[in-house]
C-alpha cells in the first residue's frame, strides 16, 4: 500500500475499521440481533396455544421486528464518528463523502440486519410459518432492510447533530419506513393468500436501486450541514 | 512539494492602478513584477506577479517566472491610492489668488485638468471632490476615458444653508440624487478658523443624513466642534470631517456608534498657510485667520496622538481636503500622520482598502482559489488539506496501530513514511498496541500527530496544536512544523499561548476584537 487513496483503498479501510470496532464490542453489537429474537419470541408465546393465528400473523411479526431493531441501532450510525472527530476526516477525505456513508451504511447493515435475516428460517420456524412461503420472507428482508438502512442513513445523518435524538430520530423514521413495510409484508400476505408477490418485490427492488443511488448523496449533504 | 497558493482577488478599488498607456488591448494579459507587494488590506507578498486583464486584477502569485510586461523587481507595489476629501476644481487664477470666481470659464477647465494630471500622477487613482457641481462634468469625462484623471466621485452641491428646514433638506438630498451625486457633503459647523461651532439643527443634520440613507447616498459631514459631531452621531451620518476641535469623548463615541473619522492634520492648514499670499483676503481667509492657523499647526501632531489613540475601534479613513495648492500633495496626509506615531501599515491600509470600503468601492467580484495550479473546488480543495482539530478523531477501542491504519487508508500516507516510525516520530514507541482508550489526553494528541506527520497534504491546519501538551510536546509540535516547512509545505496554527508558537513565522495574525 502506497500513499495514493481509491475509492477502494478508502473503503477498505473503513470496513476493516467498523469489523475490528465490531469485534473488540461484541457484545453490544448482538443487542439488536436478540432484541428481534426476544420480540418473535414474546409473540410466539403470548399466541402460542393458536397455531393458526400465529402463522396468519408471522410475516408481519418478522418484518416489524426487524425494524425495531434496526430502528435501535440507527442513532449509532454516525453518532459514535460525530463525536469523536473522525467525520472531521471524512470530510478531508480524497474520497467523496457519499461514498464513504455508502461503505459505512452497507458494513452497518452487514452487522445488525444480515444477521436477522440469515436467522429468519429459524424465527419462522418459531412462529410456525409455512415452509412455502420462507423464500418470499427471505427475499422480501433481502431487498427491505438494506432499503431500511440507507433511507435510516438519511435520518441519522440530519440527526447527528443533535446532542440525544433518539424519539426524534424514531418519528423521523418511521414515517419514511412504512411504506417498505407496506411493500415487504404486503408482498408475504399475497403469497400467503397464493397471489403473485412480484409486484411488492419488485417494488422494493427499485426502491433500493433508487436508495442506493440517491441516500448516500442525501446523507453526506445532511452530514455537511450538521457539521456546519 | 511546492505549494503555491494563489488567491486572484479581483477588488475593484485596486484595479486602476496600472496607467492606462501600459494597457494595450483590453483582453491581453498585462503581468507586473514587484519586488514586494503590498496589497493594502494588511498583507505583503515577495516576489509578486500581478496579472491584470482589462481593468481588472486577475491574479496575483508569488515565484512566478517572467517575462513580465513590467518588472518592478526593485519597487514596493501597492494599489492604487485613495483621496476621500479633494476639491479637484479649486485652483489659483492668473493672478495667482485662490478666488477661481475670477477665472474665466474656458479657462477653468485646463486648470482641472492639469490638477487631475498631478494627482493621478501622486499616485492617486481613486479621488472623492467634495463640493462642486462641475464635479459632475469631470466625472462623466473621465469615465469616457478621453481626460486623463483618476476615477472621480463626487458631492456636487454641498448642503450649506443654515436656513433650510428639514423638509427642504430632504428635497435637497434628492435633488443631489436625481443629479447623479455619489454622496452628500454637509456643513454641519463653521470652519476652525471661525471656532467650529454647530450650524445646523440635530432635526436638520438628522433629516439629511435619514434621507440619504433612503437614497442610497453616504454622508460626509464637516463638523470641528463637540456640539455638532454629537449631533452627526445622533443622525448616524456615515463620516466626520476634521473633527479637528474635537475632545476625546467624541472619538469614543464615533466609535462606539460606527461613523467613520476623517481627519484633515497633514495638508489642508500647512498648504494655507504655505500659500498664505494666495488666499488672505479671500472670503474668510483675514490675516488674523492665518495667525490662528500658525498656533494651531503646532499642535497638529498632539492633536493627531490623541485622535488615533482615544478609540481604538475608531474606523479612521484618509482624506487629505486637498485645495488650490495642495494638488498632487495629497499622500502628505498620510504620511504626516505616520511621521506622528500612526504605523505605516495603517496608513497604508487606510488609504486603500478601509477608503475603498467607506466609499462602496471594495468588494471581490469574482476569483477562483488555486492550488499547485490547478483551480480547487471544495473536493480537490480538501485533497491538499490536513486538519487537526480539537477532536483527535481517534477511536478509543482501536490500537494506536490500527488507528493510524485506517487514517491513512482513508486520507493517503507520505511515500516512505511507515506508521512506526511515525509513531517513534511522536514518542509513543511502544504504545503500538495500546488501545487509544488506555492513553493520557497528551498521549492522543501525540498519536493525532503522528497522523497529522504521515498525511500526504501540503497544507497543515492546526487548531489549538499544543493542548494538553507538556513541554517536550509543545517542542515535538514546533519540531513538526519546522519540518515540514522546510520540505516545502504550509502550516495555519491558531494558538491562544504565542509562547508555543513555532520558530518560523513567516506571519502572524492577531485575532480578537477590534481594538483588543
Amino acid at each position: 500500500m502506497d500513499g495514493k487513496v481509491t475509492l477502494r483503498s478508502a473503503a477498505c479501510a473503513l470496513v476493516r475499521r467498523d469489523l475490528r470496532l465490531l469485534w473488540r464490542r461484541r457484545g453490544d453489537a448482538l443487542q439488536p440481533a436478540l432484541f428481534a429474537i426476544l420480540v418473535v419470541v414474546l409473540f410466539a408465546l403470548a399466541l402460542g396455544n393458536e397455531r393458526g393465528m400465529l402463522a396468519a400473523v408471522a410475516p408481519a411479526v418478522l418484518w416489524v421486528a426487524v425494524l425495531l431493531s434496526g430502528l435501535l441501532s440507527l442513532d449509532n450510525l454516525f453518532r459514535g464518528d460525530a463525536e469523536d472527530g473522525s467525520l472531521e476526516q471524512w470530510l478531508l477525505a480524497p474520497v467523496p463523502l457519499a461514498w464513504l456513508v455508502l461503505v459505512r451504511t452497507l458494513v452497518h447493515w452487514a452487522t445488525t440486519a444480515l444477521p436477522l435475516v440469515l436467522a429468519t428460517p429459524l424465527l419462522a420456524e418459531l412462529l410456525g410459518l409455512p415452509h412455502d412461503l420462507l423464500p418470499v420472507l427471505l427475499l422480501s428482508l433481502a431487498l427491505g432492510t438494506p432499503l431500511l438502512s440507507l433511507v435510516g442513513a438519511v435520518v441519522a445523518a440530519l440527526t447527528v447533530g443533535m446532542r440525544r435524538a433518539g424519539v426524534l430520530l424514531a418519528l423521523l423514521a418511521l414515517p419514511l419506513y412504512v411504506p417498505i413495510l407496506v411493500f415487504g409484508a404486503g408482498s408475504m400476505s399475497a403469497a400467503a393468500r397464493g397471489f403473485d408477490p412480484g409486484g411488492g418485490l419488485l417494488l422494493l427492488a427499485a426502491g433500493l436501486v433508487l436508495a442506493l443511488v440517491l441516500a448516500p448523496v442525501a446523507a453526506a449533504a445532511a452530514l455537511r450541514i450538521a457539521h456546519a | 512539494m511546492k505549494l503555491s497558493f494563489v488567491v486572484a482577488a479581483m477588488t475593484t478599488f485596486s484595479a486602476a492602478a496600472l496607467p492606462a498607456a501600459q494597457v494595450e488591448a483590453a483582453d491581453a494579459p498585462v503581468r507586473i513584477h514587484a519586488g514586494l507587494l503590498i496589497d493594502g488590506t494588511g498583507a505583503s507578498l515577495k516576489d509578486a506577479t500581478v496579472t491584470v486583464q482589462g481593468d481588472r486584477i486577475v491574479s496575483v502569485e508569488s515565484g512566478a517566472k517572467g517575462p513580465w510586461a513590467i518588472d518592478l523587481v526593485k519597487a514596493t507595489v501597492l494599489p492604487g491610492l485613495i483621496d476621500n476629501h479633494v476639491h479637484i476644481t479649486w485652483h489659483f487664477n492668473d493672478d495667482g489668488r485662490a478666488d477661481m470666481t475670477k477665472t474665466p470659464r474656458e479657462q477653468q477647465g485646463l486648470k482641472w485638468a492639469e490638477n487631475l494630471k498631478k494627482t493621478l500622477m501622486a499616485g492617486y487613482t481613486t479621488v472623492q471632490s467634495i463640493g462642486s457641481a462641475d464635479d459632475l462634468l469631470l466625472r462623466k469625462e473621465i469615465a469616457s476615458g478621453d481626460l486623463i484623471g483618476p476615477r472621480l466621485l463626487t458631492s456636487s452641491t454641498a448642503f450649506n444653508d443654515v436656513k433650510m428646514s428639514p423638509d427642504d433638506a430632504r428635497a435637497f438630498v434628492r435633488a443631489r440624487k436625481a443629479e447623479g451625486a455619489d454622496l452628500i457633503k454637509m456643513f454641519a459647523s463653521k470652519s476652525s478658523r471661525e471656532g467650529g461651532g454647530a450650524t445646523l439643527s440635530a432635526e436638520v443634520v438628522a433629516a439629511v443624513c435619514d434621507e440619504a440613507r433612503k437614497q442610497n447616498l453616504r454622508v460626509w459631514v464637516h463638523a470641528h466642534g463637540d456640539d455638532s459631531i454629537r449631533r452627526v452621531v445622533a443622525g448616524k451620518c456615515t463620516t466626520v470631517v476634521h473633527g479637528s476641535l474635537a475632545t476625546p469623548p467624541m472619538f469614543k463615541l464615533m466609535a462606539d456608534n460606527g461613523v467613520n473619522f476623517e481627519p484633515t492634520v497633514g495638508v489642508v492648514t500647512q498648504n494655507y498657510i504655505a500659500h498664505e499670499k494666495n488666499y488672505t483676503g479671500i472670503g474668510n481667509y483675514t490675516p488674523e485667520a492665518f495667525v490662528n492657523m500658525r498656533a494651531f499647526v503646532k499642535d497638529q501632531g498632539a492633536r493627531w496622538k490623541t485622535m488615533f489613540t482615544s478609540a481604538p475601534r475608531l474606523n479612521i479613513l484618509t482624506g487629505s481636503d486637498a485645495v488650490a495648492g495642495a494638488e498632487g500633495h495629497n499622500a502628505e496626509e498620510v504620511i504626516f500622520r505616520v511621521q506622528n506615531g500612526w504605523p505605516a501599515m495603517s496608513g497604508i491600509v487606510s488609504t486603500t482598502s478601509r477608503n475603498a470600503k467607506a466609499l462602496g468601492l471594495e468588494g471581490t467580484t469574482g476569483g477562483t482559489i488555486r492550488i499547485g495550479g490547478r483551480d480547487a473546488d471544495p473536493a480537490t480543495r480538501a485533497r491538499h488539506v490536513a486538519y487537526l482539530g480539537h477532536l483527535p478523531g481517534l477511536k478509543a477501542d482501536l490500537s494506536s496501530l490500527e488507528n493510524l491504519d485506517y487514517l491513512c487508508g482513508l486520507l493517503g500516507r507520505r511515500p516512505g513514511m511507515a506508521i512506526e516510525q511515525a509513531l517513534a516520530t511522536v514518542g509513543l514507541a511502544g504504545f503500538e498496541d495500546a488501545p487509544a482508550r488506555t492513553l493520557s489526553a497528551g498521549q492522543r494528541k501525540r498519536l493525532a500527530l503522528a497522523r497529522l506527520w504521515l498525511s500526504p497534504a501540503a497544507l497543515w491546519l492546526l487548531d489549538e496544536p499544543y493542548a494538553n501538551l507538556d513541554l517536550p510536546g509543545i517542542e515535538l509540535v514546533n519540531h513538526m512544523v519546522r519540518a515540514h516547512l522546510d520540505d516545502g509545505g504550509g502550516a495555519l496554527v491558531t494558538t491562544h499561548g504565542a509562547y508555543a508558537a513555532p520558530p518560523v513565522r513567516t506571519r502572524l495574525l492577531a485575532l480578537g476584537e477590534e481594538g483588543d
